[in-house]
């Protein structure tokens, strides 16, 4: 039996058997080197798919890994993300936000290359439309669809080749429509290339590719195609709350809904950013509570079904939110609904049988938690439903805010979490890593008694230990506080699983445990485990 | 300069060196951490795909291809990688190549007819080189004494990023020096500003166990080939054949 090893050790992995199972793909990659490959053997014919190599020696076939495109999903890390600068009208106007995975190796991004592994003298080598016996041998690689919600929302993809002396070799983009020019018209047997890859708004992207190539012994042309999936994050950058209570079976969930952008954020999936009040010294937010479904089209840490089903219409008696705690500094209020400076009592409860509005009040900047109760008959046990908000502080705050927040919230002394390496409440994790895992719940005060679900743990129902990245803190490059897993089978030497270290097989590297069908830089993620090892042991680090 | 440039080739032919030509399709300059019976060591290699054409002919030896000593290689730089430069300050002072002047670039893509030259950690194991590896320009020697080599990459929506630039080391992204990764694998525009046989020296060097520095230094050489010369290159490609079978 595997012994899993984190800061919390096993009473996180006891917790592990009351999880619910993930939704996820087996391969959702956020970094690495890997390419789109295409097989072609004469007895087996076409296999489109990604791969990647044991050992990263591209130049080295024998030890080529294939991953099942249907249980594939390329995300793009915090590091695509850019601002288009001129040139690029064939992915989207100058100044638009854009995520583009690039040509060239960025340890922060994907590297994802073009692959053809064929033999010499298979297909005919193509010039123009023709063709002939000379060379290796060409195929052809073609974009027919783009599908899901990215497009949906007017999302445009690109695939090119950067220049040397500037200028790009568009082959693929969406943008005037998609017809026979969109190909990469000739791609070498043996080939192994880079390209840019560019999507222009969140979501998912179903990319249905055609590789095609003229068989020299027969004459005849074949041909195959594969879907790829790919996911732009959502921001998860709210700057209002617009709360939805779902109940399905036993389960509860608080999610908050951007009806702008057709997305619903599930637990801990968003962070609302309160401004400056105009009124006083405070920060507030427009605020509304509801227990209606929510029907978008990209879900984020939560279910379709699980959204769809709203308190008010899978529940026979309507349902109240009861404020059980503020972690945050200061005082918080929503009009006669709650108001944590009298304290909070069963009083500081909103009436969810019809939507409530107001604005949500901060007297002190910060970062805040709400921690709210169902109150319904049906309503026991059930984990607590939070939503996080900062105010005075930006969306992406550094360790100094976050240290003075929470001094200031339990009143300690100025300077108490301000060493990164220290510890204040002794629980094992330093403050670096608790800054980490802040919208994990974890805290660097008291102990962690409710967020279970999202710090760090073994699912044995997965196989998979699961935490909860905030890319917003940790966009996975070498300038900020990074949080890596690491492996050990003695307990004394270790070795670190990151974007620093890409030659790993992936079975037991990073991967997703998200539910829905988005994601935001709040993300649930897994270490895959797949065989488990016999002995071995994992934690995760800061450094 | 016509009458230059078949002097400089001429000038090649009758070089000592008994170097193979690398004319076309996927090598790497590599470093290796390996045992060639001293004991391990750093090994500053060529590594040359299966299809690469090498004195005219694949290197073959599937799936690994063949490790090459520096030495043993030339690169050459085809006639088709001859553009234009622009204006594009960056470029201009990256490549030492000023507007409208010529420029010889083996491109970070895969051009069929042109060796696609990579530079590759990929054979160092990121538990004993934690720090990944540097690569550092030394001394550049070109055809003319006062040509300009340079690497950069193109990539995405950025702008060129230089690495080496013998005519601006201070725009470079570390001085002239290249950070790679262990595990890692990239390609690059190597710019030369002037046809002829070039010879660029790298060294590498990185912390064994992050505390043991190894280091090794070679030689590349390049033969930049100017238009008119296609006859020649031929004719070069055929000797070097000639010389590796012998």
């Amino acid at each position: 039996m595997q012994v899993i090893c984190n800061n919390k050790s096993l009473f996180l992995s006891l917790l592990a058997l009351v999880s619910s199972p993930s939704s996820a793909r087996e391969f959702e990659l956020i970094y690495g080197h890997h390419g789109i490959q295409t097989d072609y053997d004469p007895v087996d014919g076409w296999n489109l798919g990604l791969s990647y190599n044991l050992n990263n020696d591209f130049n080295d076939r024998t030890q080529t890994r294939r991953l099942p495109v249907d249980q594939l999903t390329l995300i793009a890390p915090p590091l695509a993300k850019g601002i288009l600068p001129d040139g690029f009208t064939f992915l989207a106007d100058p100044g638009e936000t854009v995520w583009v995975l690039p040509q060239a190796f960025d340890s922060a991004n994907h590297f994802l290359g073009m692959r053809v592994l064929a033999d010499a003298g298979i297909f005919q080598t193509r010039v123009g439309d023709n063709y002939s016996n000379i060379g290796r041998g060409t195929i052809s690689f073609a974009l027919k669809s783009a599908t899901g919600s990215g497009p949906d929302r007017g999302g445009q993809f690109a695939q090119w080749e950067s220049l040397p002396l500037g200028g790009n070799e568009v082959y693929l983009t969406t943008r005037d429509g998609i017809d026979e020019s969109d190909e990469i018209p000739t791609l070498p047997a043996g080939a192994h290339s880079h390209f840019n890859w560019a999507f222009s708004k969140p979501g998912n992207y179903f990319l249905e590719f055609e590789v095609a190539g003229r068989l020299r012994a027969s004459g005849e042309d074949t041909s195959h195609r594969q879907t790829f999936h790919f996911q732009v994050p959502h921001s998860g950058e709210l700057t209002e709350i617009n709360a939805s209570l779902c109940h399905l079976d036993q389960d509860w969930a608080l999610a908050l809904r951007d009806p702008e952008n057709g997305v619903l954020y599930g637990p801990r999936r968003a962070l609302v950013v309160a401004a400056a009040s105009a009124e006083d010294d405070g920060f507030s937010c427009p605020c509304s509570f509801d227990a209606l479904g929510t029907d978008f089209p990209d879900i984020v840490g939560l279910s379709a079904d699980f959204a769809q089903s709203g308190a008010a219409s899978s529940l026979t008696d309507p349902a109240s939110l009861r404020l059980t705690r503020h972690t945050g500094p200061g005082e918080v209020s929503f009009g006669t609904h709650f108001q944590t400076a009298d304290g909070l009592t069963d009083a500081d409860q909103i009436d969810l049988t019809n939507a409530v509005t107001g604005n949500l009040k901060f007297t002190e900047p910060g970062i805040h938690t709400l921690t709210f109760q169902p109150i319904h008959p049906t309503a026991s046990k059930v984990p607590p439903l939070v939503i996080r908000c900062v105010a005075g502080i930006g969306f992406q705050h550094s360790f100094a805010d976050w240290a003075d927040s929470y001094e200031r919230a339990y009143d300690l002394p100025s300077g108490s979490l301000a060493d990164p390496s220290g510890d204040w409440n002794g629980d094992g994790c330093d403050h670096i890593m608790e800054f980490l895992l802040d919208s994990a719940g974890a805290d660097p005060v008291r102990d962690n008694p409710d967020s279970s679900h999202f710090l760090p743990r073994y699912d044995l129902a997965s196989q998979r230990f699961t935490f909860f990245r905030d890319l917003t803190k940790d966009p996975l490059d070498e300038a900020s506080p990074n949080l890596l897993l690491s492996d050990s089978s003695d307990l004394v030497n270790w070795r670190t699983l990151g974007p620093k270290n890409r030659g790993r097989p992936l079975e037991y590297a990073e991967s997703g445990a998200e539910e829905g069908n988005a994601v935001s830089p709040f993300i649930r993620r897994s270490l895959l485990l797949s065989p488990v090892p016999k002995k071995w042991f994992f934690r995760l680090i800061a450094e | 300069m016509r009458i230059k440039a078949s002097l400089l080739i001429i000038g090649s032919l009758i070089n000592p060196s008994i170097a193979a030509l690398y004319s076309a399709d996927h090598g790497d300059i590599g470093i290796a951490y390996e045992d060639e019976g001293d004991g391990p060591e750093f090994f500053l290699h060529y590594h040359l795909g299966e299809n690469a054409i090498l004195d005219g002919s694949p290197v073959g030896n599937a799936p690994d291809g063949e490790e090459f000593e520096p030495g043993d290689i030339t690169t050459v730089v085809p006639a088709s990688t001859q553009a234009t430069m622009g204006s594009t300050t960056v470029l201009n002072t990256g490549t030492g190549v000023a507007d409208g002047s010529p420029i010889w670039i083996l491109p970070q893509g895969d051009n069929p007819g042109v060796p696609f030259l990579g530079i590759a950690a990929e054979e160092l194991d990121a538990s004993l080189f934690p720090g990944g590896v540097t690569f550092s320009l030394g001394s550049v020697t070109s055809p003319s004494g006062s040509g300009h080599f340079s690497l950069w990459q193109q990539s995405g929506i950025s702008t060129p990023e230089f690495f080496f630039s013998t005519n601006s080391p201070g725009d470079t992204t570390a001085g002239n020096e290249l950070n790679m990764n262990s595990g890692a694998h990239d390609h690059f525009n190597y710019g030369f500003s002037e046809p002829g046989m070039w010879e660029v020296e790298l060294s590498v060097s990185a912390m064994l166990n992050g505390t043991d520095l190894l280091t090794d230094t070679e030689t590349f050489s390049f033969q930049v080939v100017p238009e008119p010369s296609t006859a020649l290159l031929g004719a070069l490609g055929a000797l070097g054949l000639l010389r590796r079978r012998r």
